[in-house]
């Protein structure tokens, strides 16, 4: 028998559990290579692509643009142009069956959980078991999903813990005085809950502050740190974003802030928006992130940290940065040391662990085995 | 975050807006639940169950049940409004408004104006509306238009679980008298409801499909018919906007306009009578500022102009059905 390719909902994420077709780029007939674009898929958070995993001719599409089917499910087949189309058949065949007997790549989704610290809640989500933790920490206005597609890939070898910062997501909206290092101390004290005595911090934009302040808040306990388009390293960020993003209340509105944070604004899905939006609206979300724009970004800039975390860090921090990050400049990566370790992520913007998982989570990894 | 009904949703809004201000309190008929039957007061709530546990929780002094008298529900409702708590009034089937329709038509909706903006009324009235149960032509209607008229109240028809819980938490801070309708179709709808307090703001229409072909305006159950009718008709290449408008006073009406000036088409679903209804409003809105846009005559999909019937046949005739509505957007298409 020929050999034959089966295309399906792949899952790029922990939590995905379905994925909805918005376009096939090619054809029944077309004859494809590896890394050729298959199928636009889009998840909760954006839309991605499926490219071909080898070479063949495209020979059955199973799935039609607006389907919405579960993680593993075939939705087309690739094989040799002699393949005969009965072949084909017994191929789907085969797969429906062995899904069909497995009940398909469910297994149950997990859930994030919330530690009470004293009234203050934390909402978290721990993933992977051995090893030194990596603690994930989003940037302003996201949430621990925002770790999607990279925390997965992570979790196959160390343990990860994503939280929601104070005032964002299904954590407490209370955020202090708003500055990086307040909810450092949070995120620290649930850090002390889960009995984390030794970590990795990866931080994202705002996120990547809190991570600078809690790293040289308890140095001992940080073994590497890394700064994904990290805020406070220089005055210059995209006001339009901060107020746009805090000010809208529409859809619409919304949609025009958050595609400032994409390389290509067309992977942002309607339902991303509404995600933010229904956070946006949760009692005291909109007040938390008042306060943290006017401690750190009042006026479209920023405010530097006092004291400055980043000169403590040289040694174990990496930076990565989307070459087209239209929100914070990355030439902000020069203010630190020569010797800083740095990534590029190529055709991403202000978001590369959404828009380019695979590089950033290879980036990642390398930098903590080196810190190991 | 968990799934809930849309009952469910509603029920957790009165909670937590019960827990966080000691100001709201609820009156209606049976609220309570189970007094002077058999079996454990406050283990029902209303014959819906949309107040279960309410009584346990806040006891007799919130939780007050009444006669049936609607009259006197929305009367003494409208009053403790006037002197500062923030009462939530179950009607049961929004047909009986009529009963009240003094209190709330020319007493609850003149307050704050007649008084020269020193008086507010801070009342929820909550009912059902909608047909589907062969209830009949006195327990089926969708009356909104009728409230929608009148200058002083406002409208609230939530589409979905989701909604129907920020809506009605929006509706309870709201210092004016909200009429707040549940499509008694849709109280099983199951759906992700966040668990914390949330309040979804008045005049912002959600856009539960979106497309550039046309724009399909849609209230209360007919949202979820319009859905599927996008779903179905997405597969052939034509996209809708879904513009489900969730309050009808006030009315999301730059959301409507921005989207036919992008679809040129619009077909307008309302499960109401034909008449002086949302649907002959919104065709108005749009015929009116937004003409130039059009490429096609509004298509419009209503209930005929008659009472509910209660022959499960005829009523199912009288409602709109996707269908009908499928059949109006390729008639805007055409």
């Amino acid at each position: 028998m020929t050999s034959l390719q089966a295309v399906t909902i792949p899952k790029w994420g922990l939590s995905m559990e379905e994925g909805t077709i918005v376009s096939w780029s090619a054809k029944v007939g077309q004859a494809v290579t590896a890394g050729d674009e298959l199928v636009d898929v889009e998840t909760t958070k954006i839309t991605n692509t499926i490219e071909a995993q080898g070479e063949g001719v495209l020979r059955r599409i199973l799935a039609d643009a607006g389907d919405t089917l579960p993680c593993g499910r075939l939705i087309a087949v690739i094989g040799a142009e002699d393949a005969t189309d009965g072949e084909i058949d017994e191929f789907v065949a085969a797969y429906a069956t062995s899904e069909a007997e497995t009940g398909g790549d469910s297994g149950g989704k997990p859930e994030p959980a919330t530690l009470d610290l004293d009234g203050t809640r934390i909402r978290y989500f721990r993933a992977g078991d051995s090893g030194t933790p990596i603690v994930l920490i989003h940037g302003f206005g996201g949430d621990l999903d925002n770790w999607l597609f990279v925390q997965g890939e992570l979790a196959d070898n160390q343990e990860t813990i994503a939280f929601d910062l104070p005032g964002h997501g299904g954590s407490t909206k209370t955020v202090g005085d708003g500055t990086p290092r307040a909810l450092a101390e949070v995120i620290g004290r649930a850090l002390d809950a889960l009995g984390v005595a030794r970590a990795h911090v990866v931080g994202h934009s705002f996120g990547a502050s809190v991570a600078a302040s809690l790293a040289t808040l308890d140095p001992a306990r940080f073994v590497s740190v890394t700064a994904i388009a990290p805020a406070g390293l220089g005055p210059e960020i995209n006001g339009e974003y901060i107020q746009g993003f805090l000010n809208a209340k529409r859809r619409s509105d919304l949609t025009k802030a958050v595609s400032l944070l994409f390389a290509d604004p067309s992977v942002v899905t309607s339902n991303m928006v509404e995600q933010l939006l229904r956070a946006k609206r949760l009692d005291g979300a909109q007040a938390a992130l008042q306060t943290i724009v006017a401690a750190n970004f009042p006026g479209d800039e920023q405010t530097p940290q006092q004291p400055d975390p980043w000169p403590s860090l040289a040694d174990k921090l990496l930076v990565i940065w989307g070459e087209r990050d239209a929100i914070i400049p990355p030439t902000h990566v020069n203010r630190l040391p020569a010797s800083t370790d740095r990534v590029t992520i190529e055709g991403a913007g202000h978001m590369p662990h959404l828009e380019r998982p695979g590089d950033v989570a290879a980036a990642i990894r390398d930098h903590i085995a080196a810190a190991e | 975050m968990s799934k809930k009904t849309y009952r469910d949703a509603l029920n957790e809004a009165m909670s937590l807006e019960m827990a966080r201000d000691p100001r709201v309190v609820l009156i209606g008929e049976d609220v309570a639940g189970g007094q002077g039957g058999s079996g454990e007061v406050g283990a029902v709530g209303g014959v819906l169950g949309l107040t279960r546990d309410l009584y346990n929780k806040f006891g007799i002094s919130r939780v007050i049940d009444t006669p049936i008298t609607e009259s006197a529900i929305i009367g003494m409702a409208a009053g403790a409004a006037t002197t500062g708590l923030r009462p939530i009034a179950e009607l049961m089937f929004a047909d009986f408004l009529g009963v009240c329709f003094d209190q709330l038509y020319n007493q609850a909706a003149k307050f704050r104006y007649m008084f020269g903006g020193h008086a507010q009324t801070p009342l929820v009235v909550r009912a059902m509306i909608g047909a589907g149960m062969s209830a009949a032509a006195q327990h089926s209607q969708s009356p909104y238009a009728i409230f929608t008229h009148v200058p002083g109240l406002k409208v609230v028809m939530p589409s979905n679980a989701y909604d129907a819980k920020g809506l009605l938490i929006q509706a309870i801070r709201d210092n004016d008298p909200v009429i707040f309708l549940e499509h008694k179709m849709l109280y099983d709808l199951v759906e992700d409801v966040p668990d914390e307090a949330y309040a979804i703001p008045f005049g912002e229409a959600n856009f539960t499909r979106e497309g550039d072909d046309v724009t399909i305006v849609a209230f209360s159950r007919m949202v979820l018919f319009a859905n599927e009718v996008a779903d179905k008709l997405e597969r052939e290449g034509i996209a809708c906007d879904v513009i489900d408008p969730r309050t009808a006073s006030p009315l999301d009406e730059t959301a409507i306009l921005e989207s036919v000036s992008r679809t040129g088409r619009l077909v307008v679903v309302d499960e109401a009578n034909p008449r002086c209804s949302l649907a002959t409003d919104i065709a108005a809105l749009v015929a009116s500022r937004g003409f130039r846009d059009l490429k096609a005559p509004i298509g419009l999909v209503t209930a005929p102009h008659t009472p509910v019937p209660f022959s499960p046949v005829l009523e199912a005739l009288y409602i709109p059905s996707p269908d009908r509505i499928e059949a109006a957007v390729r008639e805007v298409m055409a």
